[in-house]
Formats: C-alpha cells, structure tokens, sequence
C-alpha cells in the first residue's frame, strides 16, 4: 500500500508535468479537437447510412406488402384482365384513325365537363353484301372473313 | 377494325403518364364469360383504381378485411359502393371510365339481365355528378341501351353519321385487302379488290 502511494506521490507531478506540457502545446490542442472533430463527423455519417440503408430496407418492405396484398385482392376478386382485348384491338390500330373523334368538338367538351359520352354505331358493313354472281359472293365472303377477323367491334 | 375506344383509351393513358389523369377501362365481350356482367366490370374497375394511390387501395384493403381477410365473397352493392367511394375521392385529377362494347353484355336471361344491371351502374354512377369523373361508353344503338344512356347525356356521337369514321373504314378495308399477307386476297383482280372495298366502305356508311 505504502509502496503504492509512494508511487502516486512520484508519478503525479510527473503526470502533471506532462499534461502541463500537451497542454502548453498548440499542435497537440489542434490535433486533439480535428481527432475530436472526426469522430464526431464519423458518428454523424454512420447515423446517416443507418438511416439511409433502414429507409431503403423500409420501402423495400412497402412494396413487398404492397405486392402481396394486390395478389391477395387479385386471387379474392378474381377481376377480368381488359388488357387482352385492348392490346387485341390497338394491334389492329390503323394510323390517322379516329382523329375525326379527336379534333372534334365532342372530345373536347366530355373532357372539360363531367359528363356521360355515349358513341354508338351498327356493324351493319359485317353483314350485309351483294349475292350476286358466284365468284363475286365468294370474293365478299372471303373479304367479310378477314375483315371481320381483324374487326373485333366496330364502335 | 380499330375500335374507337381503343384509340380513346390510347389517348387518356398518355395523360395518366403525364400525371395529368387516371382511368379504368373496360372491354365487354361476348366470347368471354368473365366480360360480361356488371361484378365484372365493377371488380375489374376496383383493382385497377386501387393501383392510383394509397388511399385509393385503402378502400378496397378494408372491404378485403371486412370479409374476413378473402374468407367470404363482397356482395354486388358491397363492390360498386366501394367503387363510388374510390371515385369521389379524385377532387382534384380527372378520372376517366371508358367501357367498350356494352351490348356485347347479354340481354336474354336473367331478371333483370346482366345488360340491364351493367346499365343501371352506369346511371348510378353518372348521377353521382362527380366533377372530375367522366365516363364514356361505346356500344350498338341498341333501344335497351338508348333508352337508359340518351336520356343521361347531351353527348352520343353516332359512328354512321360521321364522314371520318367512313373514311377510317374505307382506309381499313383498303389495308385489309390490299395487304401483301392476304394469300387469297393476292389473287384478285384490281377490279375485284375495288369492288370489295367501295361496296364494304359504302355499307359502313349506311348508304
């Protein structure tokens, strides 16, 4: 014990004398506080790529219930897919079609009222065609076939 | 033949991508079972809005949990007045229903017809008056369908009384048998291929 105050009663002036001197000093004082300075910036930027990585791990898991969810409404409503028919009928899409429709005035006003646009037309042109001598009628078959099979709806 | 609702259709999904719009569309058909009654193009309409945004799905997420989370089936009133929610709550963008083909929804069986109900869910959802929603159906003037839609709306084009729809069919025709794919149709005299397509085109017309 005595041994070990001895030891206290010498090393603390020598302590001292040395804190004096790192004090004293201006280049250490500067290199402690940059030390300093860093750490705390190296906190502060692993802060920010936790949050960064939990924000992303977040949305990923969003967008994993999300998905789950549509398929759980996907299998419980059992909707129709209108897909097919539209890809069926804008693969038969003609270039200019329609544009009629579009630079008319009917467009415009449905569009900029909230209202109930109602277009109606016959495919009368699928049915009817002149019998007339046996080549001829079989030359409208043929063109009402391939008509009819590119013409899902004429409307 | 290219539909006009397609091309509608066309159109409003370039708005959606624009952020400026969103849309559910519909194509009833007679060659499939599942396009043709109105839980059809209600449940098909629903999953389609959901996709908007989240509180469009939220909607649809609670008459999910309210049916014991899938055990048991929505009724039809259950569907369109979760529809009717989801429509009223776009206030600010418009949100477009484009349902093509409705008489192709059968009128011969059933009290009341699967036509007939499909009809009454579009005049419930006109008369809802919302003012971003705007609803456009094509069909065949047949008189069920004229007597429900006419009186609704000052807006009903008729395809025939339109020279550019004339022109549209003519073009098609023309491209149809004028094709180089056509095997049989290669065949034809020019005199043939002519008469084909002024006689299709003048009967598109209604001459």
């Amino acid at each position: 014990m005595g041994s070990y105050n001895e030891y206290l009663s010498l090393a603390e002036p020598r302590s001292e004398k040395f804190l004096k001197k790192l004090i004293g000093r201006n280049d250490i004082e500067a290199a402690l506080s940059k030390l300093d300075k860093l750490t705390q910036e190296e906190a502060r930027m692993a802060t920010t790529q936790v949050l960064k990585v939990t924000s992303s791990v977040d949305e990923r898991v969003k967008v994993i219930a999300e998905n789950q969810l549509r398929e759980s409404l996907r299998k419980w409503l059992s909707p129709p897919d209108p897909s097919t028919n539209h890809n069926t009928a804008c693969g038969a899409h003609l270039k200019g079609t329609a544009t009629w429709f579009f630079q008319g005035s009917i467009f415009q006003r449905w569009k900029s009222t909230n209202s109930l646009l109602w277009i109606h037309g016959k495919r009368a042109f699928l049915i009817c065609y002149p019998a007339d001598t046996s080549r001829r009628s079989s030359i409208f078959q043929q063109a009402l076939g391939r008509v009819y099979y590119g013409s899902s709806d004429l409307t | 033949m290219p539909s006009v609702s397609s091309t509608i259709i066309q159109a409003i999904e370039a708005m959606c991508e624009a952020g400026e719009a969103s849309m559910g569309y519909f194509y009833f058909d007679f060659r499939g079972t599942s396009k043709q009654h109105g839980r059809d193009l209600v449940t098909s309409l629903l999953f389609q809005l959901s996709a908007f945004s989240d509180p469009h799905c939220e909607i649809l997420s609670r008459l999910y949990a309210a049916h014991d989370y899938g055990a048991t089936q929505p009724s039809d009133e259950d569907l369109t007045t979760c529809l009717k929610e989801m429509l009223a709550l776009s206030v600010q963008c418009p949100i477009y229903i484009i349902i093509d083909a409705l008489d192709e929804s059968p009128d011969t069986f059933g009290i009341p017809c699967p036509r007939e109900q499909v009809l009454q869910l579009v005049k419930e959802l006109v008369e809802l008056r919302l003012p971003e929603l705007h609803i456009c159906v094509t069909s065949r003037p047949e008189s069920d369908i004229r007597d429900i839609l006419g009186p609704l709306t000052p807006l009903s084009i008729s395809l025939q009384d339109q020279s550019g729809q004339k022109e549209d069919i003519m073009d098609y025709v023309r491209s149809v048998v004028d094709s180089d794919s056509e095997r049989i149709m290669r065949r034809w005299t020019k005199e043939e291929k002519d008469l084909v397509i002024e006689t299709l085109s003048k009967q598109a017309g209604g001459m």
